[in-house]
């Protein structure tokens, strides 16, 4: 039987389309519904775009099920004699036999009969009960979402404490902020990912009012905690790099000096490193005068060997005589090799110091590079603010201070490459610059930290710690703790606030004058030798411009004076 | 002219001939020219003086067929209906058996108040309606085709009655209930029976006619779905397999596989008569009530409960079209 069947088929695979949005759009429906009423408890935190996304993607789903999924013809046909009340018309067209008796009259029929039928009105695409009970639960969903977001049954009262809490909220998003963006990086930590992702959460349960006012400030505590415990975290960590760093750097030198000393014992080669200027000239001069007077003696000696040996050639020696020359010449010759050996020795260890001379003469020209120094002052800041964080004190490095170091190291870099060279240990150089990196890393994370538990505790109107003072933190009662420069108690706390600026003469200061162990204690991390020269020189520049008043100049030169003398 | 055609001119216009005589009364005609298209019996349960009887004579008048009325009473023999063999002398002085022939052999039968013979002499036209075929003394007898058996019954008068084996009434293609004539009915009867000229039938379709339209009705094609809709019917009248619960409360015993047969001849004449050519479920449908309602059986409950053959096929009908939905939902 020919008869063409298509536009049914495609009307037919058209509304079940339909119908599948219907349907999918139904179950999205439920789905947010029950979203809606875990939001709703506060189970959950529900996003009105996410509701849109569910939505959207059941209803999507459901139609493309709808129009893809087979349709069988022989149901169409069916539907078609019920729907056009064509009384199984078609159905037995279908099946009937080409040679039957009836075949060729019931073709006709149904043909005729199928030309009246237009495929939209049997298959009519409706909009009725079923669309609008598809419909229902996603508006339900949103009727709830919308209730709950709209405050309109809370009481004035309660109004207005939900809008201090979603100021609130605001001010977290601000203060997290630093914080979110470091966790947007590749690697960043799990825990500060967490901790920002539970900020995000409850800035969001407070500018949506879903959280009283108790409540918000009491999850804000808690995040605090977690905040100034990662600030903990990221300050060891920051330690712990530096220390890194600074035993690459330790390490350079180390091989460098094993390299050039490799015949020498390494506790020779230690000795021989740590010998000072003057003693390594002191040692060279010494070793020169005794080279001076080997040689002297070995000259001398071997003139009266070779007179002896003239003598010996002498007839009319005695026997007595011959014998005694003899063992006078074997004694001089057993001198004489004492002597070259002694010789050896000298020139050996001459040797030794001269290329120990050489070694320290790098070293110390690496320890004099500018960047070098650069570096070692920002490890210096890096170390002491770390100790800070760690010590629950606000730190006084900024964000911005932390990222221009890290701009500057990667500068510098380039700077110490050549010196990576001659030291002919690059990849110390690289691991030593990569620690310090980390370094900073932990830093900015340490400060994120810090600048988030601090905006915290101001949203708690908790007072920001102070720096414990000197006297608690050392146990040593100097005398001199909150006083001011003529000797006088000091009015108002020690903050431990960065002034920038230029200091004037006149006016009282209160100063903090701690003598005892650094705040570092024992984690300092870069050796005295290496710190002192340069700190002595910023010192003396400071003095000489003037930067440190009249008063507190003797203090300073004697303080650099008794680290001169090995530090007190 | 097609087949089809040919059926349906056929059929009018028998049909229009009895219109002459019967008042009223369409479907049971047109029920009854459908058993005699269908080679089928039929029976016909009604008041008296309701027409069955004329409706039945003016049929064998209105085709040039034979036609023999047996009423049926208590003391009636078997013999009464198919004949016996009787003792005669012939010319030449011999003596010998000779046959004669009892009303059964005729193309119409009318079966008059048949609930009123007794079970023995109802068998006797057990084997005449199934077989066409009737056996005296070891001797088959062929039955003239077409042969049609119209019985009648009168459902009121019980006393005196013997019901119908389950058996015999299986044989009747339909059972047809006869209506009372409406009053605009009942007034055209009295005008044309009281007066002056009564109406005459005329012979307007041979019995080849009938044996033709016999064949066209059975190449009438049914699609399998139709087919099945058509065993839904006739299962769900079953007790035990029916889904539909008036059946399972009010029926001892559902239609047999003769139901089915019937039911499938009837809706392609149904089919026919409509125009169409393919048998559907609607025929199916308009076929159930007179091919089914004497062939199941009513418990005592339903009888306590006043419940009709007839309500308990609507209900198989309605359970079994709820079943048959729409295969594109939507």
């Amino acid at each position: 039987m020919n008869i063409n069947l298509k536009p049914f088929l495609y009307r037919v695979r058209l509304l079940r389309g339909w119908r599948a949005f219907w349907v999918g759009l139904a179950t999205s429906g439920v789905a947010c519904l029950v979203l809606a009423g875990l939001d709703l408890s506060r189970i959950v935190q529900g996003q009105p775009h996410w509701f849109g996304a569910i939505l959207a993607a059941g209803a999507l789903l459901g139609l493309f099920c709808g129009l893809l999924l087979p349709v069988r013809e022989a149901d169409v046909v069916k539907s078609i004699d019920r729907r056009a009340n064509l009384k199984d018309r078609l159905t037995t067209s279908r099946e009937v036999e080409a040679d039957s008796s009836f075949a060729d009259e019931l073709t006709q029929d149904t043909q005729s009969k199928l030309t009246t039928v237009k495929p939209a009105a049997i298959f009519p695409m409706r909009f009725g009960k079923f669309e609008l009970a598809s419909l229902l639960p996603s508006v339900i969903a949103l009727a709830i979402l919308g209730l709950s977001a709209s405050q309109i049954l809370i009481p004035e009262e309660k109004k207005k404490e939900l809008k201090e809490v979603a100021a609130m909220g605001s001010e977290i998003e601000r203060i997290a902020k630093p914080l979110t963006d470091l966790t947007q990086k590749a690697d960043a930590k799990s825990d500060e990912k967490r901790l920002a992702m539970e900020l995000e959460r409850l800035q969001e349960l407070m500018q949506r009012g879903r959280l009283d006012k108790p409540e918000a400030l009491q999850q804000t505590g808690e995040l605090k905690k977690d905040a100034e415990k990662l600030k903990v975290e990221n300050a060891k960590e920051t330690m712990a790099s530096l220390e890194q760093a600074e035993d690459s750097l330790r390490a350079m030198e180390e091989d460098r000096l094993q390299q050039a000393l490799k015949d020498v014992s390494p506790e020779r080669a230690r000795e021989l490193a740590s010998l000072s200027d003057k003693e390594r000239e002191q040692a060279i001069s010494e070793n020169q005068n005794r080279e001076d007077q080997v040689q002297a003696e070995i000259s001398k000696l071997q003139e009266q060997i070779q007179e002896a040996e003239t003598r010996l050639q002498n007839q009319n020696l005695t026997e007595a005589q011959r014998r005694q020359l003899e063992s006078d010449l074997k004694t001089m010759q057993e001198q004489m090799e004492k002597l070259k050996a002694e010789l050896a020795a000298l020139q050996e260890a001459m040797q030794e110091l001269m290329k120990s001379q050489e070694i320290q003469d790098l070293l110390k020209k690496m320890n004099d590079h500018p960047a070098m120094k650069e570096i070692q002052e920002m490890m210096q800041q890096l170390a002491r603010d770390a100790q800070r964080a760690q010590e629950g004190e606000p730190q006084e490095l900024t964000k911005e201070q932390i990222e221009q170091m890290k701009q500057r190291v990667q500068e510098l870099q380039k700077d110490l490459e050549e010196l990576a060279k001659e030291l002919q240990d690059p990849q110390k150089m690289e691991e030593f610059m990569q620690a310090l990196k980390e370094s900073l890393e932990n830093m900015g994370e340490c400060q994120a930290c810090n600048g988030l538990s601090i905006g915290l505790m101001q949203m708690l109107g908790i007072p920001v710690p102070m720096p414990s003072n000197a006297l608690d933190r050392m146990g040593i009662d100097t005398g001199l703790v909150n006083k001011t420069e003529e000797g006088t108690p000091g009015a108002g706390k020690a903050r431990p606030t960065a002034i920038r600026g230029q200091r004037q003469d006149g006016g009282k200061e209160t100063f903090i004058e701690v003598r005892g162990p650094t705040t570092l204690g024992n984690k300092t991390s870069i050796p005295l030798r290496q710190v002192l020269p340069n700190a002595r020189k910023k010192a003396e520049n400071a003095i000489d411009r003037r930067k440190i008043p009249k008063q507190h100049e003797k203090r300073v030169k004697d303080y650099f004076d008794s680290l001169g003398q090995g530090g007190k | 002219m097609s087949n089809a055609a040919w059926f349906q001119e056929t059929f009018s216009r028998i049909q229009s001939e009895l219109a002459k005589v019967i008042v009223g009364q369409e479907e049971i005609v047109r029920n009854v020219l459908v058993g005699l298209a269908a080679n089928g019996h039929v029976l016909l349960e009604g008041m008296p003086g309701l027409g069955k009887t004329l409706t039945v004579r003016s049929l064998a008048q209105c085709l040039s067929l034979n036609f023999s009325r047996i009423q049926f009473t208590p003391d009636m023999m078997p013999a009464d209906v198919t004949g016996t063999n009787i003792f005669v002398q012939t010319p030449e002085g011999g003596r010998n058996f000779e046959f004669r022939h009892g009303p059964i052999f005729a193309n119409i039968v009318l079966a008059d108040e048949i609930n009123r013979a007794t079970p023995k002499t109802q068998s006797a036209l057990l084997e005449a309606m199934q077989e066409r075929s009737v056996t005296i003394g070891g001797k088959r007898m062929q039955l003239d085709e077409p042969f049609l058996v119209m019985a009648t019954q009168n459902p009121i008068e019980q006393e005196g009655t013997y019901s119908l084996p389950e058996a015999q009434l299986d044989r009747f293609f339909f059972k047809l209930l006869v209506p009372d004539p409406t009053k605009a009915d009942l007034a055209e009867v009295v005008k044309r029976t009281t007066g002056t000229i009564e109406p005459q039938v005329q012979p307007v379709a041979t019995k080849e006619e009938i044996l033709r339209m016999r064949h066209v009705a059975r190449e009438v094609p049914i699609a399998e779905s139709v087919l099945d809709f058509g065993l839904n019917l006739i299962v769900a009248t079953r007790p035990n397999e029916s889904k539909v619960p008036a059946v399972q409360k009010y029926l001892r015993y559902g239609s047999s596989p003769r139901g089915a047969q019937c039911l499938v001849t009837a809706a392609r004449i149904f089919a026919l008569l409509d125009g169409r050519f393919n048998v559907s479920k609607e025929d199916l449908k308009q076929a159930s009530l007179p091919v089914l309602r004497h062939r199941i059986g009513l418990n005592f409950e339903a009888e306590a409960d006043s419940i009709t053959q007839d309500k308990i096929i609507s209900d198989v009908i309605l359970g079994v079209e709820r079943q048959d939905r729409d295969p594109i939902r939507v």
